[in-house]
């Protein structure tokens, strides 16, 4: 028959096990106090303990119990379970993603759009007016030289449009002045493609009709573009340029840091709107005015992520696209 | 352009270091591109003597030719079909780097080791031409170090300039505009000899007078041609342009200092009675100074004699008239052609020159005549010979123009006020001799700026001479009020995020396909927009269906990934053609994706998508029809999409597209739908099912047995034996109360009976 003393014994046992090994005191209290512990085996004799003695013998069963959680401490089982390797690694999530283009595009609408801009949505096969001669290029201009365009068989005055400058006049004819538009989307040039070439790429255009609009108003305009798309403040330079289009011309260069060096990049064109081009949109030049934008997408997501061959754009491969 | 600053200095004192005076050119509008040396020759550059030029064993195209180095012979293959013994050549061995950055190693062509090259101009970046070797003035030794024959002192800035300004393209125009830039004082270009005498032989006939603003011609004779003195050579050489003799080197060195491109005929390999200027026969052929036989056209315009065509006008003189070494008399050309005119037969003809470019983008007609005068003493002094004192001329320089605005559009369109006397300090260093009175500013436009015709032009250069850079940076006050966004801007965006969201991957393929591929998915060529210019043939057709390059870009995946689900949002252009001189151009959503399961389940995977996409636009009763090998996407009569599944070996790749304008026209609010309280319960049922037996059929008899049957998928399908299983999951649920069992059971027992009814024999 078991006695009282096995309980007294029992919680000197534990006291000594616990300063034995105090770092086992989970382990060890599982053992004494467990489902399945020495104190639950020794309450399993209690059938064995005659009748009249049960009360005293359950009275220091209960008291030892008290004593070994005091010494072992509240339960520390937990609401969760232990991992054994938390190194293991995820399971990936199927993640679909827009196109780095698209985040590209996305990033620069958000920032047209907070400012006031209106988004406009024109067609990629252009009339050869719209695409060049409404934009002061008219025939044999040399300025079309640089813009090696795609021409549509039998309709020789269609193009696949060479720059999103076409929303211009697009834009200007449908919208009582004052305007302020842009438009993202894609263009076309016929080059034969290398890391820096393509058929087909990326470009945004934005532009501002107003009563007395200056070079001042581009340049601040500019400066607030490109410090909200970095979300830090940039370094630019404005270049005079020619583009038909503008009267003055310019482009704008953003300073930028790869590997230690720094150097100038050309970001895009831009100037306040050509008199001829207000006329074109059917305005008066001499009431309005006006300044625009335009750059390639491709060139901002390039510089920004490294991204060393703009031919990536249009590989479709998953391992570039996943990376964005 | 290439400004050698030996040259600039003649005219202008420049104490800016090249890389600052590059920085100011660069800030101004003219984008200096690169500063070198004019020689980058080291040891490894030798002059060379061709001795032998035997074949090549394995290449027909490529010769061995034995060169003597002065201090050893070397073999070297050469690919130049103009290289023959007894040539003095520019050679670099192994271990040169080329100015393009090439190194020179020893390796085998075509089984022979080569011991360095024999170089043409382009490759040594003495010129451009790559029409075979260089060959050099045969006083050099063998051995003598190319860096003698070019020395490097003189620094070069090679400049991008804009094709507005022709006036720049010339050493004098780009001092003009260094003297702005940097307010220091330009010297002016003199020239002294001006004959008033008419030159009588020969005369100048002009038979197209609205293509030429200008013509002049002297006569020299007893001239000798020979090389030109080294000064003349170097200068050349650092401008691009390779010395050739003393005659043709003078006109170029003329035209670099001024801008006016002169040529040089050789008076007795013309009948030089009378030169005409005329435009060219239809088929008139001339053989060019580079060997070329060119088929001409009546728009093109041309110098003959009575008898033949002798030069291209602007572009090329002609082989038959041009100098050669057994020349004794020349006439010297000089004169100004209609810019649209040159232009357009160098692009007919594809043939650019240093002329053609300076006359395309406009001379300056002040110095058309004092330009050949200045050649005409340059080539008595240089090449002995005398000068007939006549000169025979037409036409007359453009009249000067005079432009007209005020001080304040200037500072108006700035945004800044510069002081009057600032603009005009500015406007007097570019030449413009401006004039102010009151608030009134009169400017004269020289002969040599063509770009100069409207007030917003002075605002250009007076900005650019200031610096765009330190205007104020201020914002416009516009007023504009938003316009709400196109119709299908937020409908692509959403659906870029929704595709994206439920795992597929944007993509963008090229919006052009060739004839192949078209056919392969029985579309008809004739149908298509096609580019007149194609890059390629598999890139000249603009795309109807965004499947084709989604297929392709999926194949391309498959190296690298089993299962990859794509999604683009592109442009589709197809007839007809509409008023305003455009094909219909509609924005469409693609989606493809590949597996190695059945065609079944590629087909549901971009089914999912595209249903997902559909209810999104709260769009109900789109139905998929079978049509042939395809499925019609059909919204009550209109085709809304299509999809196709195709098998491809181990893979099947499925695609579905759909019109965004489809989606967008039938769009309606998606209303809250009631949530009920009480728990959903799920029955499944199989059964096997014969071959008849649709989807579509038992889901339409499965919806009139209960209102509690709320949904049933199609949770398995396999088939064994010939046989076909599919397991449906039944979804019952009420709104007013949690189902019974029994209700349960009798709802279960009427789908069942049901798929019994279609033939059925449930599992």
């Amino acid at each position: 028959m078991p006695s009282l003393q096995s309980f007294s014994d029992l919680l000197a046992a534990a006291h000594a096990a616990l300063a034995a090994n105090p770092e086992q005191r989970e382990s060890l209290r599982v053992a004494y106090l467990g489902r399945k512990g020495k104190l639950a085996a020794l309450m399993d004799d209690i059938r064995l303990v005659p009748s009249v003695e049960r009360r005293a013998w359950g009275q220091a069963a209960n008291e030892t119990k008290r004593s070994l959680e005091a010494l072992f401490g509240a339960a520390t089982k937990s609401a969760f379970t232990p991992m054994s390797d938390p190194s293991m690694p995820g399971a990936a999530p199927t993640v679909g993603r827009p196109h780095p283009i698209s985040q590209t595009m996305k990033r620069i609408a958000d920032i047209f759009l907070s400012l006031g801009y209106s988004a406009t949505q024109n067609p990629e096969v252009e009339t050869d007016y719209v695409n060049f001669e409404g934009l002061n290029m008219p025939p044999h201009h040399p300025a079309r030289d640089i813009q090696d365009t795609f021409y549509i068989a039998d309709h020789p005055h269609a193009v696949l449009r060479t720059h999103c400058s076409t929303t211009q006049l697009r834009t200007a004819w449908t919208t009582t002045p004052p305007i302020k538009a842009f438009e993202l989307g894609r263009v076309y040039r016929n080059e034969a493609t290398d890391a820096t070439h393509e058929a087909s790429f990326f470009q945004y255009d934005a532009f501002v009709v107003d009563r007395r609009i200056r070079m001042s108003d581009l340049l601040g305009t500019l400066q607030l573009f490109f410090d909200r798309y970095f979300g830090r403040p940039m370094t630019l330079r404005f270049r005079p340029h020619y583009y038909p289009f503008v009267e003055p011309g310019m482009d704008v260069d953003m300073l930028w840091e790869t590997n230690g060096k720094k150097q100038w990049l050309e970001m895009l064109g831009s100037g306040l709107i050509h008199p001829t081009v207000i006329r074109n949109m059917k305005l008066n030049p001499t009431q309005w005015t006006g300044f625009a934008f335009g750059g390639g997408i491709d060139r901002l997501m390039m510089v920004e992520t490294g991204i060393n061959d703009i031919r990536w754009t249009h590989r479709s491969d998953v391992r570039f696209l996943r990376q964005f | 352009m290439r400004l050698p600053l030996s040259w600039l200095k003649e005219f202008l004192p420049v104490t800016l270091p090249p890389e600052a005076l590059a920085e100011r050119l660069t800030l101004a509008g003219n984008e200096v591109e690169d500063i070198s040396s004019s020689s980058v020759f080291d040891e490894h550059f030798l002059v060379g003597k061709v001795e032998t030029v035997k074949s090549h064993p394995n290449a027909d195209k490529l010769r061995l030719v034995t060169v003597d180095l002065g201090s050893r012979r070397q073999e070297i293959v050469c690919g130049a079909p103009n290289v023959a013994p007894g040539q003095t050549v520019a050679v670099v061995l192994v271990g040169g780097t080329l100015p393009s950055g090439l190194k020179i190693d020893a390796r085998p062509i075509r089984g022979v080791v080569s011991e360095g090259m024999i170089c043409a101009e382009d490759e040594l970046g003495l010129g451009k031409s790559h029409g075979g070797i260089m060959i050099l003035p045969a006083k050099w030794p063998a051995g003598t170090l190319l860096g003698t024959v070019y020395p490097g002192q003189d620094v070069v800035l090679n400049l991008s300039l804009t094709p507005q300004r022709g006036d720049l393209y010339s050493v004098y125009g780009l001092a003009r505009e260094i003297a702005a830039i940097t307010g220091k004082k330009l010297k002016p270009w003199v020239i002294r000899s001006a004959p008033k005498k008419r030159l009588t032989n020969p005369r100048v006939s002009i038979k197209a007078a609205s293509d030429v603003r200008q013509y002049a011609l002297r006569r020299l004779h007893g001239v000798e041609v020979k090389p030109s003195p080294d000064w003349l050579q170097a200068r050349l050489s650092a401008a691009g342009i390779r010395p050739v003799n003393v005659v043709v080197d003078v006109t170029n060195y003329v035209m670099l200092e001024t801008g006016q491109p002169l040529h040089a005929f050789d008076a007795n390999r013309i009948d030089a009675g009378t030169i005409i200027v005329r435009r060219a026969g239809a088929q008139e052929q001339l053989i060019t100074l580079d060997g070329v036989t060119r088929t001409l056209s009546s728009d093109m315009l041309v110098i003959a004699d009575a008898r033949k065509v002798l030069a291209l006008t602007g572009l090329m003189g002609g082989q038959g008239s041009g100098v050669t070494a057994h020349t004794t008399d020349i006439v010297l050309e000089a004169a100004e052609f209609d810019p649209v005119r040159v232009r357009t037969a160098a692009a007919a003809l594809s043939l650019r020159s240093e002329s053609s470019l300076r006359f395309e983008k406009g001379i300056d007609s002040a110095l058309t005549v004092p330009a050949l005068n200045r050649a005409v003493e340059m080539i008595s002094k240089l090449a002995g010979g005398t000068a007939e004192p006549g000169i025979a001329r037409y036409g007359q320089p453009r009249p000067i123009q005079r432009l007209s605005t005020t001080l304040s559009f200037i500072n108006d369109r700035l945004g800044v006020t510069i002081a009057p006397a600032e603009v005009k300090r500015i406007l007097a260093g570019l030449g413009l001799a401006p004039k102010v009175a009151g608030r009134n500013l009169t400017v004269t436009v020289p002969t040599w700026r063509h770009d100069l015709a409207i007030p917003e032009d002075l605002v250009d250069e007076v900005g650019r001479i200031v610096g765009f850079g330190t205007l104020p940076k201020t914002l416009p006050d516009a007023s504009a009020p938003p316009k709400p966004p196109p119709p299908l801007y937020a409908a692509e965006w959403r659906l870029r995020d929704m595709c994206a969201r439920a795992g597929w991957m944007e993509t963008l393929s090229y919006p052009f396909y060739g004839r192949a591929t078209l056919e392969q998915w029985g579309m008809k060529a004739a149908d298509h927009v096609r580019l007149a210019n194609a890059l390629s043939p598999d890139q000249e057709f603009l795309r109807q269906s965004l499947l084709p390059q989604l297929f392709v870009a999926l194949e391309k995946n498959r190296s690298t990934t089993t299962d990859a689900a794509l999604f683009e949002i592109g442009h589709v252009v197809l007839p007809p053609w509409g008023k305003d001189g455009l094909p219909t151009e509609e924005s469409w959503l693609a989606a493809v994706a590949m597996t190695t399961d059945d065609a079944m389940s590629a087909y549901r995977r971009v089914k999912g998508l595209m249903e997902l996409v559909v209810t999104s636009f709260g769009i109900t009763g789109v139905t998929w029809k079978r049509d042939g090998d395809r499925v019609n996407i059909v919204h009550g009569k209109d085709l809304i999409g299509r999809a196709v599944v195709q098998d491809q070996g181990a893979y099947r790749v499925a695609g579905a597209e759909i019109s965004i304008e489809g989606l967008v026209d039938h769009q309606r609010p998606k209303p809250f739908q009631p949530i009920s309280p009480f728990p959903t319960v799920e029955r499944d049922v199989s059964a096997w099912v014969p071959d008849d037996f649709t989807y579509e059929k038992f889901s339409a008899a499965a919806q009139i047995i209960s209102p509690l049957l709320r949904g049933v998928q199609v949770i398995d399908i396999f088939s064994k034996d010939g046989k076909l299983s599919m397991t449906f999951r039944c979804e019952l649920r009420s709104m007013d109360q949690t189902l019974q069992e029994r209700e349960v059971d009798a709802v279960m027992t009427k789908i069942r009976q049901s798929l019994e009814h279609l033939g059925g024999q449930i599992r």
